[in-house]
């Protein structure tokens, strides 16, 4: 099969000791940015981006990528042990991952955890190598007209799935694209909002504003809701001994919601917006209502932990079927990704992989090594990672701003550009004060000149005429879904307004 | 506060969307530079007008539509728990500081002075650590970057570090 020779060639590509080299990296500083809280894998790969100007693309992305989901496997680590998710997406692993290190289970648990994230990872893996090339073929067919309407679909999604209120989603999503109109015009050359600032004609540098936003916009946050007087108090996790593994019957107990997870974090991954976040709170209620002992659930169930940690797993391997073969992020992390790939020349879409295979495939080959890595890691080495952990925030913090600060500058020597990151990071702050979405922001403002560049090749195509839109039967579709995609939460919304009104 | 900030969209919004209709809506047939930032100016004043009204008729916490979890890290809108503010104006106020400091005395004295403020700042107990740490994590930082990265960063007045 076609597909196999690719993987091959992509193990070929990502077995370089450079390769693996960064991958390892990655894969480390992803697991230190999951285990602190506040921190989160947008913002890590957003800060290290700068860093890796100098590297070849591939191995770039490979260290990037690894950040991505390595941070999966490390913000389980804090949820389990002192019941904050060092992720949202690890989130749900608290509500039965706590109750079980304070039976003293925690080795237990966060083995099966690093086992259901490494299963669930292969499994999405496995189905990203099937489904890629498929998408892509789909993709292939897609011009213009469709491709405007699949950045809309994403960004809607987005916004729809949102948490906050979803007008505030909406106005977060069009500032970022009102960001993105500044600069230089592609159709015409004409300047845009510049006001004369040389600093300015070459638009507004999507990574200031991602490690602002990010970064210090986070890192602002979690100062207000006084991270830094909080002491850590980290449950003790013994390294070796019986007590780190997991009996026989929570391995059994743990194959169904592994399985069961992987399969549904993948799907929710693949559609844009939805998250890991989003598929392991999915997962966590499915495994709860089809759990025989349902009241278990809160208490230290290991359905309840395993379930949830796969999904999250999952659905980040997921989230990179849209972004290599249509190159639409489904999440503020895959934005960065997007990013990335757009500085490094790459085009993302359906052509990423038969124009770029040693990219699209070596990073595929990357993360299934990434993953074994991780569970090793993760198995072994706990208690180096908790110990991170046990860093207060308060020394985190200056140390995060200092990059952030350092990181924005070394980009472009800009000092307007660090400028307008720490603009971006007290914006940033007021955003999720008041329940704005940063990510949508960076997202639109990614995506913002995508959506216009195909807007207007769409119209130049039809000579001005909207009509294309609907005479294509794929932009049909398309046109159907985001209809629904909007349609469907306003009744949901409105369904509910009645019924409490009523 | 809440509706300061979103007077503030409202504000951005329309002045972005004046300036937007500086530019030409259509060139040559074609959809010209305003195009997209002239319907995105009006849809913002919308939504922000909008949002913004919609802010003075909800009661003070309404946290009913606030459950849904969001696929991007840890965007939950939480006003609860927070206070914190006087260290979040500190915080920026220091790291303000740090920025002009940049190009004043370069980015390795700055970044020495900015841990050290900070440190002092938040972790009054551990003075010792915060020296070490002041010195320690600028210099790695300054060797990343300076050395390892080949990167520029601004050497200030002190042009012999570089």
């Amino acid at each position: 099969m076609d597909v196999f020779a690719d993987l091959i060639y992509g193990f070929s590509v990502a077995v370089t000791p450079v390769n693996l080299l960064y991958l390892a990296i990655g894969v480390v500083v992803g697991m230190v940015v999951g285990v602190m809280p506040g921190l989160g894998a947008s913002a890590g790969i957003a800060i290290l981006l700068p860093l890796t100007f100098g590297m070849d693309p591939v191995s770039a992305i490979v260290m990037l990528a690894a950040i991505y989901y390595g941070a999966m496997f490390g913000g389980t680590i804090t949820s389990v042990l002192i019941n904050t998710p060092g992720e949202s997406s690890t989130v749900a692993s608290t509500f039965d991952g706590y109750p079980l290190a304070q039976q003293g289970r925690a080795g237990p648990a966060l083995v099966l955890c690093a086992v259901g994230s490494f299963v669930a990872g292969t499994i999405g893996l496995m189905l990203l190598t099937l489904l890629a090339p498929a998408f892509a073929n789909l993709a292939r067919s897609f011009g213009p007209p469709e491709f405007f309407l699949v950045v809309v679909m994403g960004l809607l999604t987005l916004i729809v799935v949102a948490g906050g209120k979803r007008r505030y989603g909406l106005l977060s999503a069009l500032f970022g694209f009102a960001l993105a109109t500044v600069g230089v015009d592609l159709g015409s050359g004409q300047q845009r909002f510049t006001f004369g600032s040389p600093d300015l004609i070459t638009g507004i540098n999507f990574i200031p504003v991602a490690i602002g936003l990010f970064g210090i916009g986070e890192l602002l946050y979690s100062l207000y809701q006084g991270a830094h007087r909080e002491e850590s108090n980290v449950t003790e996790v013994s390294a070796s001994g019986p007590e780190l593994w997991p009996k026989r019957e929570d391995w059994s107990e743990s194959a169904g919601p592994m399985t069961r997870g992987s399969f549904l974090g993948f799907v929710v991954g693949v559609i844009p917006g939805a998250g890991a976040t989003i598929a392991s709170l999915m997962s966590y209620s499915m495994e709860k209502s089809i759990s025989k002992t349902p009241e278990k659930f809160g208490q230290g169930a290991v359905p309840g932990l395993v379930g949830p940690e796969s999904a999250n797993n999952a659905a980040s391997t997921g989230a990179m079927v849209p972004l290599l073969t249509l190159g639409i992020p489904g999440s503020a992390s895959t934005a960065v990704l997007l990013g990335a790939f757009l500085l490094y020349g790459l085009q993302p879409g359906p052509l990423l992989m038969t124009q770029n295979p040693e990219f699209a495939w070596g990073l595929i080959g990357s993360m299934y090594l990434g993953n074994v890595m991780l569970v090793a890691l993760n198995v072994f080495a706990i208690p180096l990672f908790a110990n991170i952990a046990r860093v207060p925030y308060r020394v985190m913090a200056p140390i995060v701003i200092l990059l952030c600060v350092i990181g924005t500058f070394s980009v472009n020597g800009s000092i307007v550009e660090t400028w307008i990151m720490l603009g971006c990071g007290v914006l940033g702050f007021f955003m999720k004060l008041y329940g704005y979405s940063p990510a949508a922001t960076v997202i639109a403002l990614v995506l913002g000149p995508l959506a216009e560049e195909t807007l207007r090749q769409s119209l130049i195509i039809s000579n001005g005429s909207l009509s294309i839109f609907y005479t294509r039967p794929v932009s049909l579709i398309l046109i159907a879904i985001v209809v629904l995609l909007v349609a469907v939460p306003l009744a949901l919304g409105v369904r509910k307004r009645l019924a409490r009104d009523g | 506060m809440a509706k300061a900030f979103s007077g503030a969209f409202l504000a951005f919004a329309v002045a972005y969307t004046l300036f937007a209709f500086g530019l030409p809506f259509m060139a040559v047939g074609r959809i010209g530079p305003g195009f997209f930032p002239q319907i995105l100016g009006v849809t913002l004043i919308v939504i922000s007008a909008y949002s913004l009204v919609q802010d003075f008729r909800e009661p003070a916490r309404e946290s009913a539509d606030d459950d849904a979890p969001d696929g991007a890290s840890g965007d939950a809108a939480g006003e609860g728990s927070g206070g914190y503010g006087r260290a979040v104006a500190l915080m920026i106020l220091v790291t303000v500081v740090f920025v002009v400091m940049l190009n004043v005395v370069g980015a390795l004295v700055a970044m020495v002075l900015f841990m050290f403020a900070v440190l002092y700042l938040l972790n009054r107990e551990g003075m010792v650590m915060n020296v070490v740490l002041s010195v320690l994590l600028p210099v790695s930082v300054y060797l990343m970057f300076d050395v390892w990265l080949n990167t520029t960063l601004p050497q200030g007045m002190f042009t012999f570090l570089g």
